[in-house]
């Protein structure tokens, strides 16, 4: 017997995604998601970004990494409110994460939130396409002296696409 | 490797549609995913069947249709088929388009064994 169906495979993500995004909305906070390659400095960014606008703006970070809470007890020495996400090995954040990462954060008092994605140029940007709304902008970091001859055609949807 | 979280997503989607049918064990899934997706096939093939073992759909198969990308200019409209990073329109030469297809990524069918008992 075969059942016919369409069934979007991400659904899930999909939901777990209009929930971030409704809870960031209410709470007034613009979500920012970095996707990098590793070393270009999204850490580091997110630092800079923090030591000019923390005065003037309530800032928040989450922090993905496949492994150890380095970044954000980088960040966590700034003083602002940070959560780490460890995928354990995984490649990418997911909505779901992210979802879990909020429940972690005081949302009160907070402008801007920075998600910092796994370092990669493949997979977080597959995953950001099933839900482009889980975080309001996406910013995509490129460093070529850092990262050898990888250039825009190498990773294209992460280059090439709309914005 | 972003091929297991949508392995697993398939087989979760998957195992939805077979409980609101009655049940039974899959054999077949059919997929459509759209270029842009970037899924390796061999990865997603890999990932499905091991997340599959002891689950009602640990005999089934993947098979998918694999769509082209297409984009529409942002500037004149034309529809066409990419054929580098750049998305240069061909009739008007502009870049930058929006995604017409390519980026599906769907079961289409589910192939139950034998016959079926429910409703």
């Amino acid at each position: 017997m075969e059942i016919k169906v369409v069934r979007r495979i991400m659904e899930m993500n999909e939901q777990h995604a209009e929930v971030v995004r409704q809870r960031l909305r209410e709470a007034g906070v613009v979500a920012l998601n970095l996707i990098g390659a590793p070393g270009s400095g999204k850490t580091s960014l997110i630092e800079c970004a923090i030591r000019e606008l923390k005065h003037e703006v309530g800032i928040g970070v989450i922090e993905g990494d496949p492994d150890t809470t380095r970044d954000a007890e980088r960040i966590a020495q700034l003083d602002v409110p940070v959560v780490q996400i460890n995928t354990e090995g995984g490649c990418h954040l997911e909505a779901t994460m992210v979802l879990r990462a909020l429940d972690e954060m005081n949302l009160n008092g907070l402008d801007l939130l920075f998600i910092e994605n796994v370092g990669n140029l493949v997979c977080p940007v597959v995953f950001d396409l099933w839900c482009s709304t889980w975080a309001r902008r996406t910013v995509w970091l490129w460093s070529a002296q850092r990262r050898g001859t990888i250039s825009p055609p190498n990773t294209p949807p992460c280059f090439g696409r709309r914005r | 490797m972003h091929e297991f979280s949508i392995a697993e997503a398939i087989l979760r989607t998957t195992e939805d549609v077979l409980r609101a049918n009655g049940g039974g064990k899959a054999e077949k899934i059919q997929l459509r995913i759209g270029v842009l997706r970037q899924v390796v096939p061999d990865a997603l093939t890999f990932a499905f069947d091991i997340l599959k073992q002891d689950t009602p759909l640990a005999e089934a198969e993947l098979e998918w249709e694999t769509v082209p990308a297409r984009v529409g200019c942002k500037s004149c409209g034309t529809e066409y088929q990419p054929e580098d990073v750049f998305w240069e329109c061909p009739s008007c030469g502009a870049l930058g388009a929006e995604v017409v297809a390519g980026e599906e990524l769907e079961i289409v069918s589910i192939t139950v064994a034998g016959g079926s008992d429910g409703d």
